[in-house]
C-alpha cells in the first residue's frame, strides 16, 4: 500500500492495501464476454471459490469500482495472477473491457465469503449467464490434486443463446460432468437451466410463486450470522446422500435451485449480487434483504450464503404434482 | 522539508487536517487492514443515533456522472452497540474519534449528546442536521436557521466536547452557519450531500428505492468549495471542508477558500487509501512550495478583487 506504515501492532506484511494491478491479458469472447488477467501481490493467492474483487479501471471514469467474482486464482512465484470473466453489461464493465494488456487497473480483495469447503462426494453447480466465472475456480479447487476427497461434479450451465457459453470443454477436461441449457435452444436443452436440473435431477417443485414476506416487527434488521443447522432430510427418492447445491447466477434461478435441495434435503449455497460502492461493509449500499425479514450486507456476510438464509427453510412452490 | 500539518479545530488539536467523512468510512476500523488509521488526523464515524436502525430498502446507490447518488437511511448499529462493541478498538487506533451524530427529536439530539459527553474516547461531535433521506430528523433541523440553533443549542448544554455541525447545502448555508456558531457550535462542516434523484427511463422508476438521495463525488466538489468560501468569510468559528475530495490538491481548494480541516468521503469507496493519498498531496504540495506550516494555508485564496454575488 505505498506509503502507509504499518501501526505498532500490525504488521507491514497483514496492511493488505489497495493494489494497483497490471493486466497481462484480455481476451474478447462471443456474447459480450471478457477474460481479463491480472498480476496481483501474493496476498490474492489466499482468495478461495466465490470471492471477489473490486476493479477500477484508471482515471476518473467510472468513479466506483466494481465488484467481479474471481474466475481463477493461482501463485507465481512471489506474486499472483487472478482471471476474472467479465460480461459487459453497463459502463462499468465495459470501461473495463476496454482496457489493454500493459494497462493497469485499482484493484483490493479477496473479499467476502465463498462457498464452503464441506466435503461431499458430490456436487452440483449451477450457473446462470456470467454466473458461471466463479465455478470454473470452484470446480478447479474441488478437483484440487491434494484432496483425498475428490467429489464428482455435474455442471448445470445455462445462458439465453450458445454464443454466451465459455469454457464449456475446459470443464469438461478437467472431468466435469456439464449440461447445458439455452433459452433459444441453440445449444443443449431448450429452455431454462433449473427445468433441466429439476428433469436430470428427478425433482418436481412448481415454478416458484414470488409471494413476499413481511419482516418481522421486533427483527431491527442486523443479519445474525450465526451458522444455519443443517436440514432435515426430506422423505424423497434419494437413497444415497444428496449432492451440495453451489448456485450462481439471476435471482430466480437461484430461487428454483433452492427449492430443488430443499425437496431433495440438500444444502444449498447460492451466491447474491448487488450493486455496492466499497466491498468492504462500509458504504452499506448492499442491504440485502433474508427471509426472517432481517438485513445482510452482500459484501460481508456473502456474496455466498446459506440459501436458506434469503429463501427461507421450506420449498416455497412445495414439492408435489 | 519537515512540515507542521498540525491544526486546530475548535479547540481540537489535530496532527493533521484530514479527516474522514460521517458515512463513508464506516466506524473506521473496517480500514484498519487498508492504511495505518494512526496516519489520519481523526476519523468522523458513521452517523449514530440512540437506537439501531435499520436504514432504507435496496437499492440504496447508484453512480452518476462523477458522482455517488445513494439513501443508505442512515443506517447504524446505535450509540450503545458503538460505544461497547466498537468505541475501545476506535480508541486505540492513535488518531481522534469524532462520533456524527443525528435524532428524531431535539430531546434525542440532546441525549445522546449527553451519552456521548461521558464516553471516554470520543474527543469530539459532529452533529448531522443535514442527511437528506430520513424523513424525521437529519434535514428538517438543518435547513432552518432557528431551528437548527435550537438543537445546537440543546446539544451545547449537555457537552463539552468540541461540537462540528454539519451544515446542508440545500438551505441558505451562511444564516445556518451564524445561527449555529451563535448557538455554541465550535465548528461547522461543509457540506453534506446535496439532494439528488436518477431515474431510470427504461422502467420509468426510480434508481433509488427511496426515491430521492443525495448525491456526492466530484460532481458536487465546485458547489461545497463555494459553500465553504461562502461560510468561512460570514463566521469565525474554524470551518472543515468536505464534498468530492479526491486528491491533496482536492483538499487544498477547501483549505484556499477558508476551511481549517477537510474530510475526505466518496473517495474513500474508490480507494480504501484515499484518506492517506489526500494527506500524502497536502504534504507534498507544502514542501513543493516550501509552506512550513500548513495552517498559513488556510483562507490563503489570491483574488483580484471581491467576487461578485452570482455568475
Amino acid at each position: 500500500m505505498g506509503k502507509g506504515r504499518a501501526s505498532p501492532d500490525r504488521p507491514a506484511e497483514t496492511v493488505r492495501g489497495a493494489s494497483a494491478a497490471g493486466i497481462s491479458l484480455v481476451r474478447h469472447l462471443s456474447g459480450g464476454y471478457f477474460l481479463m488477467t491480472l498480476d496481483v501481490p501474493v496476498s490474492f493467492s489466499a482468495a478461495v471459490p466465490g470471492q471477489f474483487v473490486m476493479v477500477r479501471p484508471p482515471g476518473r471514469y467510472p468513479l466506483l469500482a466494481r465488484p467481479i467474482s474471481i474466475h481463477d486464482c493461482r501463485r507465481v512465484g512471489r506474486a499472483a495472477r487472478i482471471d476474472l470473466l467479465v460480461r459487459e453489461a453497463g459502463e462499468g464493465t465495459r470501461a473495463l473491457g476496454a482496457l489493454r494488456r500493459g494497462d493497469r487497473v485499482g484493484i483490493w480483495g479477496p473479499l467476502g465469503k465463498g462457498f464452503s469447503d464441506a466435503a461431499a462426494k458430490r456436487r452440483v453447480l449451477v450457473a446462470g449467464g456470467r454466473g458461471i466465472a466463479p465455478m470454473w475456480f470452484l470446480a478447479r479447487r474441488l478437483f484440487d490434486a491434494a484432496r483425498a476427497d475428490r467429489p464428482a461434479i455435474d455442471l448445470f450451465y445455462g445462458a439465453r443463446s450458445s454464443d454466451e457459453l465459455h469454457y464449456v470443454d475446459e470443464f469438461r477436461a478437467i472431468g466435469v460432468k456439464v449440461h447445458i441449457a439455452t433459452d433459444d435452444g441453440s445449444r443443449g436443452y431448450k429452455g431454462m437451466v433449473t427445468g433441466l436440473l429439476r428433469d436430470k435431477l428427478g425433482v418436481k417443485t412448481r415454478p416458484p410463486r414470488h409471494k413476499k414476506k413481511e419482516p418481522a416487527a421486533t427483527q431491527l434488521g442486523m443479519f445474525d450470522p450465526a451458522p444455519v443447522p443443517p436440514p432435515a432430510p426430506a422423505a424423497t427418492v434419494e437413497k444415497a446422500p444428496p449432492p451440495v447445491f453451489c448456485a450462481c447466477g439471476p435471482m430466480p434461478m437461484l430461487r428454483a435451485v433452492h427449492d430443488v435441495a430443499a425437496a431433495l434435503g440438500a444444502i444449498c449455497e447460492v451466491s447474491l449480487e448487488s450493486r455496492m460502492a466499497c466491498g468492504i461493509g462500509v458504504c452499506l449500499g448492499c442491504a440485502h434483504e433474508t427471509a426472517e425479514g432481517g438485513l445482510m450486507h452482500v459484501c460481508k456476510d456473502g456474496p455466498v450464503v446459506d440459501s436458506r438464509v434469503v429463501f427461507g427453510s421450506g420449498v416455497q412452490g412445495g414439492t408435489g404434482g | 522539508m519537515n512540515v507542521d500539518l498540525s491544526v486546530e479545530i475548535g479547540g481540537l488539536r489535530l496532527k493533521n487536517p484530514v479527516l474522514t467523512a460521517s458515512g463513508t468510512f464506516g466506524y473506521g476500523i473496517e480500514f484498519a487492514d487498508y492504511l495505518d488509521l494512526s496516519r489520519l488526523g481523526g476519523i468522523v464515524t458513521k452517523g449514530l443515533s440512540l437506537l439501531p436502525r435499520r436504514g432504507n430498502p435496496p437499492p440504496r446507490i447508484v453512480e452518476t456522472p462523477s458522482g455517488l447518488l445513494n439513501a443508505i437511511g442512515l443506517e447504524n448499529v446505535g450509540l450503545e452497540n458503538f460505544a461497547r462493541d466498537i468505541l475501545p478498538a476506535l480508541a486505540k487506533t492513535g488518531t481522534r474519534v469524532i462520533v456524527n451524530f443525528f435524532g428524531d427529536s431535539v430531546e434525542e439530539y440532546a441525549q445522546m449528546a449527553a451519552e456521548l459527553d461521558g464516553l471516554g474516547g470520543v474527543d469530539a461531535l459532529e452533529l448531522n442536521i443535514s442527511c437528506p433521506n430520513v424523513k424525521a430528523g437529519g434535514m428538517a433541523f438543518g435547513t432552518r436557521p432557528e431551528s437548527a440553533a435550537a438543537v445546537t443549542a440543546a446539544v451545547r448544554a449537555r457537552t463539552g466536547k468540541t461540537l462540528i455541525v454539519k451544515l446542508s447545502p440545500a438551505c441558505d448555508a451562511v444564516a445556518v452557519a451564524r445561527a449555529v456558531a451563535g448557538a455554541g457550535a465550535d465548528a461547522v462542516s461543509c457540506m453534506n450531500t446535496i439532494p439528488a434523484m436518477a431515474i431510470d427511463p427504461a422502467t420509468r422508476r426510480p434508481r433509488l428505492a427511496n426515491v430521492t438521495g443525495g448525491l456526492s463525488g466530484p460532481a458536487v466538489r465546485p458547489v461545497a468549495v463555494k459553500m465553504t468560501f461562502d461560510v468561512a468569510r460570514a463566521v469565525t468559528i474554524p470551518v472543515v471542508g468536505v464534498g468530492g475530495i479526491m486528491s491533496g490538491d482536492d483538499a487544498l481548494e477547501f483549505v484556499m477558500a477558508g476551511a481549517s480541516g477537510v474530510e475526505v468521503g466518496t473517495a474513500n469507496f474508490t480507494d480504501p487509501c484515499a484518506a492517506v493519498r489526500v494527506l500524502d498531496g497536502i504534504e507534498a504540495y507544502c514542501a513543493r512550495h516550501r509552506v512550513r506550516e500548513y495552517r498559513t494555508l488556510i483562507g490563503s485564496l489570491l483574488t483580484d478583487g471581491a467576487p461578485t454575488s452570482c455568475g
